[in-house]
């Protein structure tokens, strides 16, 4: 059982760390999330049902991650829009559709979504995973996934066909 | 019942996320057919969806790998997997990992391949590890297969035996197909070889019986706890089965 976790849980590091970059926003914080929710999954190896264990050891990435973005919240409210500014590229409208600088503009739009919309785009379009298991990732209702999905990506389309 | 904005909004949604059934799918088609701003919604969905997948994807760098490839990697003591290729599903991880730990426990010098069938077997029925895949249908589980073995197993489902699923199990240091049914209270596990070896023969072992055929170019190995004139029948049926 260890051996078939341990090795699905290698498998799993990319995805795990994508995970966790994108909560935390912070590329040694991710890490240390990531190494943190490994060492746990381990332990608690017992608790693995044997199967889908991408969504389980995500599922200890995601409360790894939370634990992080709440004991940094005690020490220093920052909040993100402060940090990477969310004003348009440019106000030229045929520089503001350079690929690049939409590119930017949409990272930096999705990093500034609530955590809990957040993820479940990542999980959704870069991790491809079905609602099911993103509802167990998340610990929500598959209907609840839903409706963060639709807030997410509502915020990202309007955001982009603002002038 | 025509389908009201707020709703098609909802299925473009889970159309575009590959998690609406062809049904609900012609509705909103429909609707879209007629409603321009749920027309417009499907395009911008689809556009910010091929917009994100294009966002960086972090991987986990290099230095984090070696740092818990220590915790994560097993001892030595099984043989190198070295032909377990990267495109190999965690399923195929699994069967094969569950496979090699037996291995590591058998006494050294190869059993004969009575005694891997039953050891698999019974490996099969222990370690609630019957199925990769379930079988709602054969349609499913012989596309499961394809990637994980370098050849392309039959799936059929015999009239009176039930098709569980498949599974990877390890024989003779290869990856093979196994695949579970059920026929009354038994389970039978028929795996499945590339080429021929012979006619049909017969032998037991710890009160399992094992019976072994060929067609169209396989070996088939059925093990069971069922008594060997209905593993012959379960044959009988299976060549039968289109």
């Amino acid at each position: 059982m260890t051996l078939a976790l341990r090795q699905s849980l290698l498998e799993n590091l990319d995805a795990a760390h994508n995970l966790a970059r994108w909560l935390v926003r912070d590329g040694a914080a991710a890490e240390d999330v990531v190494q943190e929710a490994v060492e746990r999954a381990l332990r608690y190896a017992a608790s693995w049902r044997g199967d889908n264990p991408r969504a389980w050891l995500l599922q200890i990435v995601r409360t790894r991650a939370y634990a992080w973005l709440a004991e940094r919240r005690d020490k220093a409210e920052v909040p993100w829009d402060d940090i990477v500014p969310l004003t348009d590229p440019a106000p030229d409208p045929e520089a503001a559709l350079s690929s690049q600088q939409q590119r930017l503009g949409l990272e930096a739009a999705l990093l500034a979504l609530p955590a809990e919309l957040r993820e479940c785009l990542v999980l959704r379009e870069l991790e491809e995973m079905p609602y099911r298991d993103i509802a167990r990732v998340t610990g929500v209702p598959v209907g609840t996934v839903m409706s963060r999905l639709w807030r997410a990506r509502r915020a990202l389309i309007e955001r982009g066909a603002r002038p | 019942m025509t389908l009201h904005c707020d709703e098609a909004r909802l299925l473009a949604q889970a159309e575009l996320d590959d998690e609406l059934d062809a049904g609900r799918a012609a509705e909103l088609a429909a609707h879209a057919a007629n409603c321009k701003d749920c027309a417009q919604l499907r395009q911008d969905l689809s556009g910010l969806s091929g917009r994100l997948r294009a966002l960086p994807y972090h991987r986990a760098p290099d230095a984090l790998r070696a740092r818990l490839a220590s915790n994560l990697t097993p001892p030595a003591t099984a043989p190198r997997r070295r032909w377990l290729g990267t495109g190999t599903g965690f399923a195929a991880g699994f069967a094969l990992a569950a496979a090699l730990a037996a291995f590591a426990i058998l006494p050294r010098g190869a059993p004969d391949m009575t005694s891997q069938l039953v050891n698999a077997h019974l490996r099969s029925l222990q370690a609630e590890h019957l199925v990769d895949v379930r079988a709602s249908d054969q349609h499913q589980v012989k596309p499961w297969f394809t990637g994980r073995l370098d050849y392309a197993p039959p799936v059929r489902e015999p009239a009176g035996y039930t098709l569980l699923g498949g599974r990877l199990d390890v024989l003779e240091g290869r990856p093979v197909a196994a695949l579970a049914y059920r026929s009354m209270q038994h389970t039978i596990n028929l795996y499945v070889l590339p080429g021929d070896r012979g006619p049909e023969t017969s032998s037991q072992q710890s009160g399992f019986n094992l019976l072994r055929w060929q067609q169209d170019g396989m070996t088939l190995w059925a093990v069971s706890d069922v008594s060997l004139e209905g593993l012959r029948s379960f044959a009988r049926a299976w060549n039968q089965t289109p």
